[in-house]
């Protein structure tokens, strides 16, 4: 399968934190969910992706050639968190604006979108709200046919029913089995919603990234004494935290495994938000 | 580079289109009421200056981070801004040509030539271009309000050398040899005056594009 964006051992240092040696793929037909805390290196991953920064080792391929190249840029559509389009302009002006500028700029798509999208085109963007202004952010990052798009925290901030909206479209988008989005956010229910696979940041460092569905049936959570968790096998266990009100648990690679080892041990099903708080919360305790 | 000239039109457009008719309204009493050719040649400049508010417009929207991911290259983007400063003060040469010619019509005992007029025209455009354009790398560097404030000290500090060297400035330069040449060859100085402006601005630009294109979002 092709992979649109392919990233290995991608470093970046500032000042106290380090992207430290990231491998990510983003293959064509998939969504791929990119999750971590605040802070974890999600937004400096999207941004060496897209060639906004510098890396200081490994090597990105974006659309088979380098972040920032012309070519693969024209293949590329992007969101991130707010309207990047001065306030005083109109969805109208942004439409002559990239179509100046975009080669496969479709006026007539864009357009059709902004009338979906409920967005008037004579008004300025400053008094959209910030959903409309994601949705027209969406609609800009569409009209050039991309087959790629890369959307930082796209959906945060926006409330259920918009989120929906844009998670639809996404889905939309990727039936053409040769596009792929990337996409980072907090939202982890929107990303258990739509996405293929989840790659998780962690204080820089890329945990994993899994199948959705392998990590929501596989893994799970073992709810026990410390003394019952240490009969599991080391290579099962993928974060342990001890203590705590409901006693120790561990996070298991293979909840089957576990449940056939600890017949008589809770062994629960794992959501991506569980799994965020449990690697954050064993790190502060 | 249509589209990007237009974004940096619309936006300027947007943030002065209730600013601009009131100083060009303004401009045209203060002159036809005073005689005085100085708004003319001010309105040149201010215009220009005006032009470089696109950066701050840029900062506040975070389009220099979206641009990056557009297929456009740096020369594109700065190249762009600099085409816009031009409309800008063309606009303004426009209007202070049609506006001074209407006043030596209205008042023609008072105001000086046209050649006075136009000659001041071309020389504060040029004065005028190289000093905005000359901000471009730095605002691109340090952002508009940091360029445009020391530029001004910058500017300040020379005009001011100027002022306070008086008439040891006269033999230092030998200012007198100067105006005489000036007046027996002005095309020659013009030209002299063009080439080395559009050097500087050539200068200006390549410092611009080498640092966009360096810059990290």
């Amino acid at each position: 399968m092709e992979n649109l964006i392919s990233v290995q051992g991608l470093c970046k240092q500032y000042g106290d934190f380090a992207l430290d040696h990231i491998d990510l793929t983003v293959p064509a037909g998939e969504i791929v969910g990119l999750i971590g805390e605040n802070g974890a290196g999600k937004t400096t991953t999207i941004r060496a992706i897209l060639g906004l920064i510098r890396p200081d080792g490994g090597s990105i391929s974006l659309m088979g050639a380098a972040p920032g190249e012309r070519d693969a840029l024209e293949k590329v559509g992007v969101v991130f968190e707010d309207s990047y389009f001065y306030g005083g302009l109109t969805a109208r002006q942004v439409d002559k604006i990239l179509s100046g500028i975009r080669p496969d700029w479709d006026s007539g798509q864009f357009q059709s979108d902004c009338r979906r999208y409920g967005l008037d085109m004579g008004k300025s963007i400053k008094d959209f709200s910030r959903g409309m202004r994601m949705k027209l952010s969406l609609a800009t990052a569409m009209a050039s046919h991309p087959r790629l798009l890369v959307m930082d925290e796209a959906t945060s901030g926006l409330d259920p029913v918009v989120r929906g909206e844009i998670l639809d479209i996404f889905l939309e988008f990727i039936q053409d089995e040769g596009c792929g989005i990337l996409l980072s956010s907090h939202i982890t229910t929107d990303l258990e919603r739509v996405a293929d696979e989840i790659a998780y940041i962690h204080r820089g460092r890329l945990l994993f990234q899994r199948s959705k569905d392998e990590l929501l049936e596989e893994m799970g959570i073992v709810r026990a004494s410390s003394a019952v968790l240490d009969l599991l096998p080391e290579e099962l266990v993928m974060v342990r935290r001890e203590g705590g009100m409901g006693g120790s648990a561990a996070l298991v690679k293979d909840a089957r495994a576990a449940r056939r080892l600890l017949p008589d041990v809770v062994v629960d099903k794992l959501s991506i938000d569980e799994m965020m708080q449990f690697y954050g919360g064993s790190e502060r305790e | 580079m249509i589209g990007l000239l237009r974004k940096e039109l619309y936006g300027l457009n947007s943030l002065y289109k209730k600013q601009l008719p009131l100083v060009a309204a303004l401009y045209a009493v203060l002159v036809l009421a005073t005689g005085q050719d100085f708004f003319l040649y001010f309105g040149v400049w201010m215009m220009l200056f005006y032009s470089i508010s696109g950066l701050s417009l840029d900062d506040t929207c975070g389009w220099g981070r979206y641009a990056k991911t557009l297929p456009v290259t740096s020369a594109q983007v700065v190249g762009a801004k600099f085409l816009a400063s031009l409309v800008y003060m063309a606009i303004a040469l426009v209007y202070g040509s049609v506006l001074g010619v209407l006043h030596r019509l209205v008042n023609s005992s008072g105001a000086g030539g046209y050649g006075e007029l136009f000659g001041g025209l071309a020389a504060v455009s040029l004065v005028a271009m190289v000093m905005t354009f000359a901000l471009y790398p730095f605002a691109f560097k340090y952002g508009v309000e940091k360029a445009r404030n020391g530029l001004l000290v910058v500017w300040a500090v020379l005009f001011g050398g100027f002022f306070l060297l008086g008439d040891r400035l006269n033999e230092l330069l030998s200012l007198e040899t100067v105006l005489t040449s000036l007046e027996r060859s002005p095309l020659l100085w013009l030209a002299g005056a063009v080439a080395l402006s559009l050097v500087l601005i050539g200068i200006c630009f390549a410092a611009s594009c080498r640092i966009y294109s360096k810059k990290e979002f």
